[in-house]
Formats: structure tokens, sequence, C-alpha cells
């Protein structure tokens, strides 16, 4: 039996395992505030609301828009796209969009695209306009060329070559 | 193609292994208008503003204002993992064969199934390695990246293709090293098909060939296209198509001479290049790129729909109201043809009538070169003609777009069974059609009669039981007929009282029940609105067979003395009764349980009786009791613990009624004659199925069933006879 002058100290009463259990919990609370501040914040859905159609762009203005989409001519649509950004409100005749988004299309802008698909999608109704002919793509048909923009985007490889070592196998 | 026009160049391909560039005197100037970079790079000029941009970007961001004393040059050679620095961009990618921009969907006519397509390849000199060259070759080495990058000519619009001559061959400074890009391409696989069917295929054997040079007066140096052809099993539908191309590159610098040319691996790999050889292709890693294309197909889709607004089963003189509608799913607005090859859009209407014998199966979708009224499928019809005429001279339909008129007609004077069918045609409905009509599904409207039911003089009652017997208890109620907009239809001039439904019958002597049900009295969870009946299935009533067997049964089985004084007679088979005149004074029974009594003529008696006592009463107790279609007046108390059926020849059970629905239409035995039946009935069912009057909107029912006073006030007369007396009474409320 030990004595009471030779019974070990508690495991308690020992100043270095206090301190060690004061650090240990230091560190955890640390660790457990910093993965409360920089966890993932839920992100909250855009809402979808429906557009309600309104006629900007003019029967001119498309038919003017008509010739290029046909002829795939992005610089000739380029004019008129720029006077359809001109135009307030734009973004509410699925007309003015839908030549927006055959221009972003046309010069392989996915992003831009996407945008203005999604944009057609939620107009009340999207009348096109009459100069719009023979072919107007059907949401589907943007949506399939828009797929195909994105995933050429992911697809596209670059040349890795060291231009400036083969400058040197050509310097004297 | 460009290449071809061009002279002087030779280039020797010995097997496919071997480039020697022998000649590399300048070639003719023909120079890449902006037209041409529209038609021949993968997004047009929108391409090339891209790739300029992203050289600017590097320029200007890899290093803070350097210049070619120290490491500009190393600048716009940069080529990392996300930076091509700022000399050249080179793509390849798979376009139509038509022009090698894809920016916008291969567009095919609908049933298309080979698609031509090929391998376009680029090699594009950003701005600083074209003319005019800030540096002087070399000799101003304090160019700057600012001050390149604020020089012309950048292609920064689509409108403008900014076409340059790129700077003498060099190896420093603005000088472009690159003379060329050789590519064998190897194999091509489909990696992603949601246009064409399974088991699509190319044609592309490899190897094959793709010379990128150097040209003299352009920095837009393209190759020549490769061709090949994707087949689909079946036709292209809209989607996209993935291919993976396996190629090999070898690019050339510094010089058009072979001896003083390095050549290098593109495809790796690292370092693995010759100086003044022929390096070979076998020496280089095969690499694989993916490409992707999108299809439209051109679709005319008008689909042809025909809606009938009103009712299904109409009488003569009803209006019709139909809305014609062809709704446009494709995605061309124009091009339509006739069916004669002009241009528009045939579009009708047409009207079918079919005799009520006929088996008609209304036929749905038709694609005929035929018009509807010409079209054998439909056949059976007795006559056919174009009701409405919406040809579309200009032939334009807006997508996604339901075009829809309104249409009227007016039935015929037709009899029932008659049946009018409309169908909705257009014209050329497909851009791949063979046939130059689409017919929609047929839809028809019957011409039925309506006959009506009425009780008149007191209520009605449905369901429950007769007491004493084993028959189950039955939740039944009253079921009339359509009526429409004709203002007739079946009534009880009191109240109706149900453990069932009541519908279509009309209650309180009026016509507007519907909204209002009065003096209607059936079970909530049947009909929540006619509310306020709340019967119990063991609902049963009396049970006379039994209340009157004393008399029926001592008495006379010899009915031949039937009608022409008071008796009681008691059948002990089925009987049937003559026509009588009974008149005044007379008491007759007639006790015939669970026999059939047939009534084959009109049983009368004299409403002229100067007391109620002097009444003549006829009861018939029954298990069946049949009137024959001649009759149409009977003057009795009816009980009958099976079936009361008020036209015999038609059956006495729902059954037979439909086997003989001849006997009800046009010249059928049931159809002629109206009954009236002055008494009260009871009935284990009553099959009520004359139709007389059906058919014209503003004729009396086909049978009333009339409760007169002398029906229940006789018995008080003569209480002491053992007559039927009266159930119960309730005193109702006025009418409104």
């Amino acid at each position: 039996m030990f004595s009471v002058a030779e019974r070990p100290r508690p495991w308690y009463r020992r100043k270095k395992y206090i301190i060690s259990l004061v650090v240990i919990l230091l560190v955890a609370g640390a660790a457990g505030a910093a993965w409360y501040l920089l966890r993932p914040q839920p992100t909250t859905p855009a809402p979808i609301t429906v557009i309600t159609a309104r006629a900007v762009c003019s029967d001119e203005l498309m038919a003017r828009a008509n010739s290029p989409i046909n002829d795939n001519s992005g610089s000739a649509l380029s004019l008129i796209v720029d006077d359809i950004k001109k135009l307030p409100n734009h973004n509410d005749d699925p007309n003015c969009v839908y030549v927006l988004a055959r221009f972003a299309l046309m010069t392989g802008d996915g992003a831009a695209a996407r945008t203005q698909l999604e944009r057609l999608k939620y107009f009340d109704v999207r009348n096109y306009n009459r100069a719009l002919q023979p072919v107007v793509m059907s949401l589907e048909d943007i949506e399939n060329a828009v797929v195909v923009l994105e995933k050429r985007a992911q697809s596209m490889k670059k040349v890795m070559i060291d231009y400036n070592e083969i400058d040197k196998a050509g310097q004297p | 193609m460009r290449m071809f026009l061009r002279r002087g160049t030779i280039i020797a391909v010995v097997l496919g292994t071997i480039i020697s560039v022998v000649n590399a005197s300048l070639a003719a100037a023909i120079v890449d208008s902006t037209a041409n970079v529209e038609l021949n790079m993968r997004d047009g000029v929108a391409t090339a503003v891209s790739w300029d941009n992203w050289c600017k970007s590097n320029l200007l961001s890899l290093g803070s204002a350097p210049n070619f004393t120290n490491n500009l040059r190393t600048i716009i050679n940069y080529t990392g993992t996300y930076s091509e620095g700022a000399a050249y961009r080179q793509e390849s990618w798979v376009s139509s064969s038509a022009r090698g921009n894809t920016s916008t969907p291969i567009t095919v006519p609908a049933g298309t199934t080979s698609l031509p397509l090929r391998i376009n390849t680029v090699t594009f000199l950003c701005r600083p390695m074209v003319q005019p060259d800030l540096s002087s070759g070399c000799t101003n080495r304090s160019v700057t990246a600012g001050m390149i990058a604020t020089s012309e000519p950048w292609v920064s619009s689509v409108a403008n293709a900014e076409e340059a001559a790129p700077n003498p061959i060099g190896s420093s400074c603005q000088r472009p090293a690159k003379v060329f890009d050789y590519n064998q391409l190897l194999g091509v696989s489909i990696i992603y098909n949601t246009a064409g069917g399974a088991g699509s295929t190319t044609n592309f054997v490899g190897p094959k060939y793709d010379m990128v040079e150097r040209e003299e007066d352009s920095r837009y140096w393209f190759g020549t296209p490769v061709p090949f052809t994707f087949t689909s099993p079946t036709a292209l539908t809209a989607g996209s198509i993935g291919f993976r191309v396996s190629y090999k590159t070898i690019g050339g610098f510094h010089s058009l001479n072979l001896a003083n040319q390095t050549q290098v691996c593109m495809t790796g790999p690292a370092g693995v290049n010759s100086s003044g050889s022929v390096l070979p292709w076998s020496s280089c890693n095969i690499a694989t790129n993916d490409y992707w294309i999108s299809v439209v197909v051109q679709s005319y889709g008008l689909e042809p729909t025909t809606t009938i607004n009103t009712a299904l089963v109409v009488k003569p003189g009803a209006s019709v109201s139909l809305t014609p509608t062809v709704t446009k799913s494709g995605n061309m607005t124009t091009g339509f043809q006739k069916a004669d090859n002009t241009p528009g859009t045939n579009w009708q209407l047409s009207k079918f009538i079919y005799p009520p014998s006929s088996t008609l199966m209304p036929p749905g979708v038709l694609s005929k070169n035929t018009a509807a009224c010409a079209t054998p499928d439909y056949a059976s019809f007795t006559s056919c003609a174009v009701l409405a005429n919406y040809d579309k001279a200009d032939g334009y339909f807006a997508i996604a777009k339901a075009y829809a008129e309104a249409a009227a007609d007016v039935v015929p004077s037709l009899p029932p069974g008659t049946r009018i069918c409309y169908v909705t045609s257009v014209g050329k409905s497909s851009i791949s059609s063979a046939t130059a009509w689409k017919h929609a599904p047929m839809r028809c409207i019957v011409i039925a009669g309506s006959p009506a039911m009425a009780i008149v003089g007191g209520d009605a009652w449905a369901g429950g039981a007769i007491a004493g017997t084993a028959a189950p208890q039955q939740i039944s109620g009253f079921l009339g007929s359509d009526t429409f907009s004709s203002g007739f239809g079946s009534f009880g001039e009191y109240g109706l009282l149900a453990t069932g439904l009541i519908d279509k019958y009309a209650s309180a002597g009026r016509m507007d029940t519907i909204a209002q049900p009065y003096l209607m009295f059936a079970n909530p969870s049947s009909i929540p609105l006619r509310t306020a009946g709340s019967f119990t299935t063991t609902h049963t009533i009396t049970n006379h067979q039994t209340a009157l067997a004393t008399r029926g049964l001592a008495g006379s089985t010899n009915l031949a003395s039937f009608g022409s004084t008071s008796k009681d007679y008691y059948a002990t088979s089925d009987v049937t009764l003559p026509a009588a005149a009974l008149g005044t004074g007379k008491r007759i029974l007639v006790y015939a349980p669970g026999r059939t009594v047939t009534i084959s003529g009109n049983i009368t008696t004299s409403p002229a009786v100067g007391s109620f006592a002097n009444a003549s009463l006829l009861t018939i107790v029954a298990g069946t009791i049949a009137i024959n279609a001649n009759v149409s007046q009977v003057d009795a108390l009816l009980f009958a613990t099976n079936t009361i059926a008020t036209c015999r020849e038609a059956g006495l059970n729902t059954a037979a009624v439909n086997a003989n629905k001849a006997l009800l239409m046009a010249g059928g035995a049931c159809r002629t004659q109206r009954l009236l039946v002055n008494g009260a009935a009871v009935g284990g069912g009553v099959i009520v199925t004359r139709t007389a009057g059906g058919i014209d909107s503003t004729e009396a029912p086909a049978e009333q069933f009339r409760l007169r006073p002398e029906v229940f006030l006789a018995p008080y007369e003569s209480a002491t006879s053992g007559n039927l007396t009266t159930d119960s009474e309730v005193e109702l409320p006025p009418r409104n």
C-alpha cells in the first residue's frame, strides 16, 4: 500500500495535463469557429419569373436581322445587335432576345447565348416577328447549340510548345 | 479553295512521312477578306477577335512594360497551362462541308440521314507577329508591350478581320518563327450523338494530311479542309454530335528552306525536333481533340386538330360550335406548299355524315395525298363536304403558335344514331412528307333522342326495397337524359326522394333545379348539392302483395270477364290484360304474385265521377307488369315486386333494352307512342324506355305517371273494400 505521502498525484492535478487540455480545447474551438465561418453558404436560386413580352424591336429591325442570320454573318449582324442594345427594354421583347441569342451563337459566346436562352424560356408569349424566316430556331435548337459551345469550351486543347526553345534553335 | 490558287509553293509529301519545302517563293497576293474569314473561321471574325484580344491580354499581363531588350519576346512566346502568349493561335474544328464557319448549327431538311462534314485547321497570327513591325526587324529593341498593344492592327471588331501580312520570318522580336503546321489525321470516332440514330458512323479512313503553311500576305493561315461524312441509320433529329479526332502535328520553323528549317513534334514528346532534316511522323505522339456540332432539323410541323365545343349528343336543329386548329410545332415559318405545289397552305374543315347503322371507328391522324372527302379511310359516309376553308395564301406559320378558327354548324334533321363527324385537314404538314394532306383525328357528334318522363300529381321515391321481399336494398335515384339547350326533360311535379343520384331530373315542376334543388331529398353522400335526404338503405315501402293477399288469393282465376264488373282475380300463370274501358264505380284487383301481367291495350276509367266513391279503381299486383308498345293509357295502381316496363317489346331489363335499341330508334315500336299512367306505380325496378318525342324539342314527355286525386282519395271512400291504402302522407310546401 501507499502511504499518503507516497501516493501519486491525480492526473488532473498535474499542471502539464491541465495546460494540454486547455490548449486542446482552444484549438478545437478555433477549428470549430473557423469551420463555422468558412462553411459553404447555401445559395438561394434566383426566382423564376415570367417575363411579360412587349414589342420593342421593330419589323424593320427584324427584317434587317433576318438576312445576316440566314447568311451566318456575325459581322453584319453585329450592326443590328448594336442597334438593338440601344433600345430601352430590349430584353423584354422575345424578338430582340432571339436576335441577341443568334448573335451570341454566331460569335461562339456560349455564356451570352446561355443568358439569352434562359431569358427566352420565361417569356409569357414568344410571338416571333414574321420577318424571321424561313427558320426560327426553337428553344430546343438553341439549347443544343449552347450545349455544343459549352462542350467545345471544355474540350478545347492548347498547344504546349516552348517557343523560346525553338527560337534558340533558329538563332545563329 | 484558296490553297489551290496559290502559285510557286510546292509541297511534296512522300508516303505521308516526309515533308520538304523546295520552293518558297511568295504566294500570289490573295488576301483574306473579312467576308472570307467570316465564312471559314470557326465562329467567323468573332474567333479572331477573341484570339487577338487574348493575345493582347497576355501581352499586357505577363510583364510590366517590358521591351525586347529584356524579356518581351519571351512573353510573346509564353506557353503555359492557361496562356498561349501573344504569337499564334492554332485550332482545328469540325463544320459542315459547305463552310468552315460552324457557329450556327448545321441545318438540314427533315429526313436527312447523311451529313457531309469537314475538319478545318487554321493558324492565326496575333498582332505582334504581323506588320507593321514596330521593332523594325529588331533594330529597335526599345519597343514595349504597351506600344504594341496600342498599335494596330488588332482584330477588335467582328466587322473587320484586320487582314495583315506577317512580319518576315525570324526568331526574335516581332518576327514569327513558324512557317507551317502539318497535321496527320489518324481517325475520327463518334463520342456523343443525340442527333443521329444508334449505329451512326463516319466514313473517315486515316491517315489523311492537312497542311497549314505560312502565307506572305495573310495572318490567317487556313489548311486544306479534310472531308468526311457522318451517316445515321435513321433520320437526323435536333441534337448534337461529338467527334474525337486523333492526330499528330509537326511544326516547321525558321525557314521555308528545309536546310535551315527546324521541325518540331507539336503533339509531343517535348523536345523532339530536327534541324535541316525531315522529322518522321513516328517520332511524334498521337494527340486527340474533341469537336462538337449541333444539328437543326427543318420541319414544318403543322398539326391539325378539331375541337367540338358543344354537346356530343345532340338533337336536330342544335347548334354545333367547332374550333379547327393548326398548331405550328416545327421551326420553319415559311416555305409551305399547297397540294398543287403552289406557295401557301391548304387548311379546311370537312363534314361527314354517317347513317345510324354504320360501324364507324373514327380514325386518328391520317397522312394522305387526298383531301378528306376523297380519302377512302373515311368510307361508309353518306355525304361529305368542306364546311369551311381557311387556306393561307402566304403560307406563313409562326413557330409554337396555335392557329384556331371558329366554325359553326347546325345539326340536320336526321334519324337518331346518325353521326356527324368533322375533320380538320392541313396541306403538306411536314417538309419531308410524301403526302399532300394531313388529316386530324375525326371528331363526331351523334344525333340522339332525349326522351323525357314526368311524374305529376305526387312525389316519387327511388331506393330502398319492398318490405318483406328478399330483394336487396337498393341505392337508386333518378337519371334523366341530357337535354342541353332544348329546354325540356324529365321532371317530377313535386318532390323527389332518393337514396341515390338525382341527375338531369327536375323537381318541384321546375327546370332550373340544377342550381337550386327544390324539393329534392337525396342522400348528401350521393349528390352534395341536393341535400336534405338522409335515408338509410333499410328504407322499405309497403308490400302490397302481402297486404292484398287475402283478397287476391280468394279471387277468380278466370279473367275472361276482366273489365266488365267489379271483381278480384287471382292469376296462377302469366296473363295478358286486353283493352278495357272501366267506366265508373268499379273495383278490380288483378292479383298475380310472381307472374307477369302484360297489358296489351288501353285500360281507362272515366274521370267523370260524382264522388270519389264512384271512381273506378284497378289494382294490379304482379311480379312483372309489362305494357305493350301500342298502349297509350293505363288507369291503374301498379305494383310489381320485380319490374314495371313501359315498352314490353324493348325488354324487361337493361341488357335486353340495349340489345333492342333499334326499337327505340326511328321507326321502332317504342318510339311511336307515348304512355300515360293514371295511378301510382311501385316496382322493384321501373324500365321506362319509350322515346316518343325525344327528338323534337317541344314535345311532351314520352311517359307520364300521374297521381290523380281519386287514386288516394277513393280508398277513403271505400275503406272497407281492401284496396290499396295510402302509404304515407307528408304535407309539402307550396311550389316556388
